[in-house]
């Protein structure tokens, strides 16, 4: 794949095969990123790939001022957009009546599979952790928790020397989220 | 940070690493070892949920692979799942190097019994990449990367055998056919050193040319032991490309021995995979793995029907022996056993029909066929109807593809040009190409006897075809060959495919055929690029590009004939449609073909050029030498019993007029040209409702111009048959649309018919305000002397003859000019137009 910095830098200058590379290259990325995050019912008004799409879009018109020195970088800056898309989509789906009719009772938002897994509570909480890392090491747990890169492959994305590098920076930032997410600090 | 400190940090490294690398975790093992760690060991469990919630969330998108979607391997992107097994899937991807589409298979490595595995399927597909057999779904690449290994490989467009067993048995006929195509892919395997080890009725992909192709070659994955426990003997597809795994009813006794497979356990699987062809069933069943074991290793095959030749029993038998060195030991001894019993004249010679049964149409569907596909009431065509099917570009670089189109094109020309053959035309060829029909149907539905497949490989300078001419309704292939020669002789492959196919067929040629198959002086490459662009571009009627790349091949090379008469072709067709002034199209046109002719005598596309000029210059004695000669040239060319048509229409001669449109039309039956030109025939001579039919066929093509004009010819027939208001209701332009001159016209004649004289004299004078030369000057006449306007009509058929506006050659023929042929400003007319007068 080439570079997505060069790809970027392509795009500035108006090169409209760079710009189709680029979505064509990131949206399974992107898909697999909404695939746990999206709940099923704000899934069935917009489809993944509608999100994806959206979130592409958005991170295209924005790409200008934006510069990625590292495709972690980048691919920290897509899960963004596409978080604030998906919470738009959930407030989105929680204002529309669902076939007509309006029920009180009715769980204001489904949970995403994410959260159906280990609560939302501690995913919240994780988002905020998320937050308190270091870009690296923010980049270092997108890619290899959540994108399920190989230490080769996020080694590439953070621009770290080796693989053996790359686990020690995921091994890092995995330790400081523990202690972030402990139960008592 | 104190030393304990410092191993608290360390240990919460290693777990943290731990989780990084998802090994499992003994957390109260861990706490024991290190109490201070308790508050941090929530935090860890934590972070753990958190990885194996995205690993699981992962893991389901690798289970329906939709994750690979759009993904790229190597340089092949996915596009779509095609079918799916326990350990991989199989996507369809497009290749992003060459124009073309590949299957990929990919593997999970986790699905793999262990890691070594991976690195022998590797090695095994890089062998089998060197199997090039044209039975054989050819490996073109393998890779793998962290998650997978994967196969690239040939996309094949067909049914598994699997898929049509599973609606009917195949006859014995069919059996044999594909056992011996499934013996020749084994062979060639085997002499590349390549077992195949899972070959089934899922493997193996039948064409709907009928050509069989074994799938999986050097990449069948065994599974994993655990994946066979848990696979029932009884269930063998999947998904829809019937990728299967862990099958144990084709596996040899010496494999659940735990034996390595080798050569004859291909050859077991193939005596498995015959008695299903022919039965339905497998020979070794039972309700579980256990039963079906037991019967593999202990039991004799379920019996096979006595209706089944006993030669092919045999054959079956013999595979099926349980010890190793009892069977065949090469695959191309069962060929060789196979071979004399499909040759054998008393063996399963159940011929045409089975062969609808053995392409998946149950009963049902023969009947249906019987309904939808009534055979043609036309006499039958010359004893042999070929269809040659579009050539296809192998050399992997879409540039090529002209290559093959050219060969295409000209094989059609030079079968064209044999009278003991009829050649479908190209757009027929195109057409069929398009369908996914089993081949006997096509050839039943198109009318052809036999497919002429070809494909084309350009090596730098050198080209090589492969041809292999198929009887159509048996699909079984009469013969083949390949042809290496310099890129320079692609122009005298054609001729030379020609002498390969007639030789095949024992086919008598006349002197003048003979002479006309001989070799051609080869021709340089961009001369001949050149010249299959021209003749492409002109089929699509661009006439000034095609003009521009015929010329361009006559600069560089002024000796090569066909491109003078390609430019006379497109000449005659600008005069005919007025895309050129006539009087200079006609004078290029016949500078042109005069060119061409000179050089090569036997051009008939330059003769037929001929032959319009002299007919738009009223010139008929000239036309008709013209055109015996293209006639000569390309017996079997619709065009020019089309120009013939034309030619006997002009001159009264209706019914043989129908005739000649009608032999056009059988050549061509895809082209909604002549089969409105069939119509107007029919109108000539007087068959209003056959017309009608015909001009309704054609409206069917929706809004392309033919369908337009054919929208209009069909409301004449209606005021031909006295509904002119019927007419009129149908010319009405639906809103947002205008109408074309043809519409016009047709209203200008049914509003005159219906009475309605003031309309139509305004519709009259639409027409004359769009130009001169636009609207027919027979339409115009017609429609005056319906609106009782016979001094006017008069006025505008001079005006025609003195512009020699070609149109008007029709007049002797148009029904609505019979009011008027006693006048003898009538046959003054058509005299002036060389033409008699009808009586």
């Amino acid at each position: 794949m080439e570079s997505t910095t060069l790809l970027i830098r392509r795009i500035w200058q108006g090169d409209p095969r760079a710009r189709e590379q680029l979505v064509r290259s990131y949206f399974p990325i992107v898909k697999r990123m909404a695939h746990g995050r999206l709940p099923a019912r704000a899934r069935g008004l917009v489809g993944t790939d509608d999100i994806v799409s959206i979130t592409l879009t958005k991170a295209l018109q924005h790409i200008d001022t934006f510069e990625p020195r590292r495709e972690g970088a980048f691919l920290a800056y897509l899960r963004q957009i596409l978080l604030n898309e998906i919470r738009s989509q959930i407030r989105h789906a929680n204002v529309r009546p669902v076939a007509g009719e309006l029920d009180e009772d009715l769980p204001a938002d489904g949970a995403s599979p994410l959260e159906e897994l280990v609560g939302r509570d501690l995913m919240e909480r994780y988002e905020s952790a998320l937050d308190q890392l270091t870009p690296e090491q923010r980049q270092a747990v997108i890619l290899r928790i959540e994108m399920g890169f190989s230490h080769q492959e996020v080694a590439d994305a953070l621009g770290a020397p080796s693989p053996d590098a790359a686990r020690m920076i995921v091994a890092r930032a995995l330790a400081r989220l523990a202690e972030l997410l402990s139960e008592s600090p | 940070m104190n030393a304990r400190d410092e191993e608290s940090s360390s240990r919460e490294l290693k777990i943290a690493a731990a989780i990084d690398d998802r090994t499992p975790l003994d957390w109260e093992n861990e706490l024991a070892r290190d109490p201070t760690l308790a508050g941090l060991m929530s935090g860890l469990r934590n972070v753990e949920k958190i990885a194996s919630a995205h690993a699981k969330i992962t893991e389901e998108l690798v289970d329906d692979f939709s994750g690979f979607i759009g993904t790229v391997l190597l340089h092949y992107r996915i596009v779509e799942w095609i079918g799916s097994g326990s350990m991989g899937a199989v996507f369809r991807a497009q290749d992003e190097h060459l124009p073309r589409q590949v299957a990929i298979k990919v593997v999970l490595k986790e699905s793999l019994a262990d890691r070594t595995l991976g690195e022998i399927l590797l090695r095994e597909a890089r062998i089998a990449c060197s199997i090039n057999h044209p039975n054989i779904a050819t490996v073109l690449d393998v890779g793998e990367n962290e998650r997978c290994v994967f196969f690239v490989m040939e996309f094949v467009q067909g049914r598994t055998l699997a898929g049509l067993i599973e609606e009917h048995p195949l006859p014995a006929s069919v059996a044999v056919e594909y056992g011996i195509q499934i013996a020749s892919a084994i062979q060639a395997a085997h002499d590349a050193g390549v077992v195949h080890r899972d070959l089934k009725s899922s493997n193996v992909c039948v064409t709907k040319g009928g050509l069989v192709k074994v799938l999986d070659f050097g990449i069948a994955v065994k599974a994993s032991p655990s994946i066979l426990v848990d696979t029932t003997a009884a269930e063998s597809t999947y998904g829809p490309a019937g990728m299967t795994a862990g099958t144990i009813a084709y596996m040899a006794p010496e494999m659940l021995r735990g034996q390595p497979a080798d050569k004859r356990s291909d050859i077991w699987a193939l005596g498995v995979t015959l008695q299903e062809i022919l039965t339905g069933t497998r020979p070794f069943s039972g309700e579980t793995r256990t039963e079906v074991e037991r019967a593999i290793l202990r039991e004799d095959p379920a019996p096979l029907p006595a209706s089944i030749p006993k030669p092919l029993r045999s054959v079956i038998a013999r595979c099926l022996k349980k010890d190793p060195t009892h069977r065949y030991q090469h695959a191309a001894e069962v060929r060789a056993a196979l071979e004399p019993i499909r040759d054998s004249p008393a063996a399963p010679a159940a011929r045409p029909r089975p062969w609808i049964v053995a392409l998946g149409l149950g009963a049902a569907a023969i009947i249906a066929g019987l309904i939808l596909w009534p055979p043609s009431s036309r006499p039958p065509l010359s004893p042999h109807s070929i269809l040659v099917f579009p050539s296809r570009n192998e050399s992997g670089v879409a540039e090529q593809q002209f290559l093959a189109d050219g060969l295409t094109d000209q094989l059609i020309n030079t079968f064209a040009r044999l009278s003991h053959v009829s050649v479908k035309s190209r757009t027929t060829s195109y057409a069929v190409a398009k369908e996914s029909k089993p081949l006997p149907r096509l050839a039943q539905e198109h009318g052809f006897d036999m497919m002429l497949e070809s494909s084309v490989t350009r090596t730098a300078d050198r080209v090589r075809v492969n041809v292999q001419l198929v009887d159509a309704r048996s699909d079984r292939q009469i013969w083949a060959e390949s042809y290496e020669r310099p890129l320079r002789e692609i122009l005298t492959l054609d001729r030379e495919i020609a002498r390969g196919v007639t030789g095949s067929l024992k086919m008598r040629l006349t002197d003048a055929e003979q002479a006309g198959l001989a070799p051609a002086p080869p021709v340089d490459f961009p001369v001949y690029q050149a010249y299959v662009l021209g003749r492409s571009l002109k089929a699509e009627r661009r006439y000034a590009r095609a003009i521009e790349s015929y010329s361009r091949a006559t600069r560089l090379d002024s000796t090569f004939a066909p491109a003078y008469a390609g430019l006379a072709d497109c000449y005659t067709e600008m005069a005919y449609y007025r895309e050129l002034a006539p009087a200079e199209a006609l004078s290029r046109a016949a500078a042109a073909a005069t060119r061409a002719l000179r050089i090569d005598s036997t051009q008939g596309t330059a003769h037929l050029a001929l032959a319009y000029v002299h007919g738009f210059q009223m010139d008929w004695k000239g036309a008709k030498a013209e055109l015996d000669l293209a006639r000569e040239d390309e017996p079997g060319s619709p065009e020019v019993w089309y120009g013939l048509a034309d030619y006997l229409g002009a001159h009264g001669r209706a019914g043989e007029e129908v005739a000649a449109m009608e032999r056009a039309v059988d050549l061509d039956p895809l082209s909604i040209r002549y089969t409105n030109e069939l119509g107007l025939a029919y109108l000539n001579a007087g068959r209003v409702a056959d017309a009608a039919a015909q001009f309704r066929r054609v409206e069917k093509d929706g809004r392309s111009d033919e369908a337009r004009r054919a929208h209009a010819y069909a409301a004449r027939c209606l005021a031909l048959q006295g509904k002119s208001e019927e007419a009129i209701e149908s010319l009405r332009p639906a809103a947002g649309s205008r109408a074309t001159p043809y519409e016009e016209e047709e209203l200008a004649y049914a509003l005159s018919s219906a009475g309605k004289k003031s309309e139509a004299l305004r519709v009259l004078a639409r027409l004359a305000s769009m130009g001169r030369g636009i609207a027919s000057p027979l339409a115009i006449a017609a429609a005056q002397l319906a609106a009782g306007e016979r001094e006017p009509a008069f006025a505008t058929l001079s005006r025609a003859a003195a512009d020699r506006d070609p149109r008007l050659i029709w007049l002797g023929v148009d029904q609505r000019f019979d009011s008027i042929r006693g006048d003898p400003r009538y046959a003054a007319l058509m005299r002036s137009m060389g033409l008699e007068p009808a009586a």
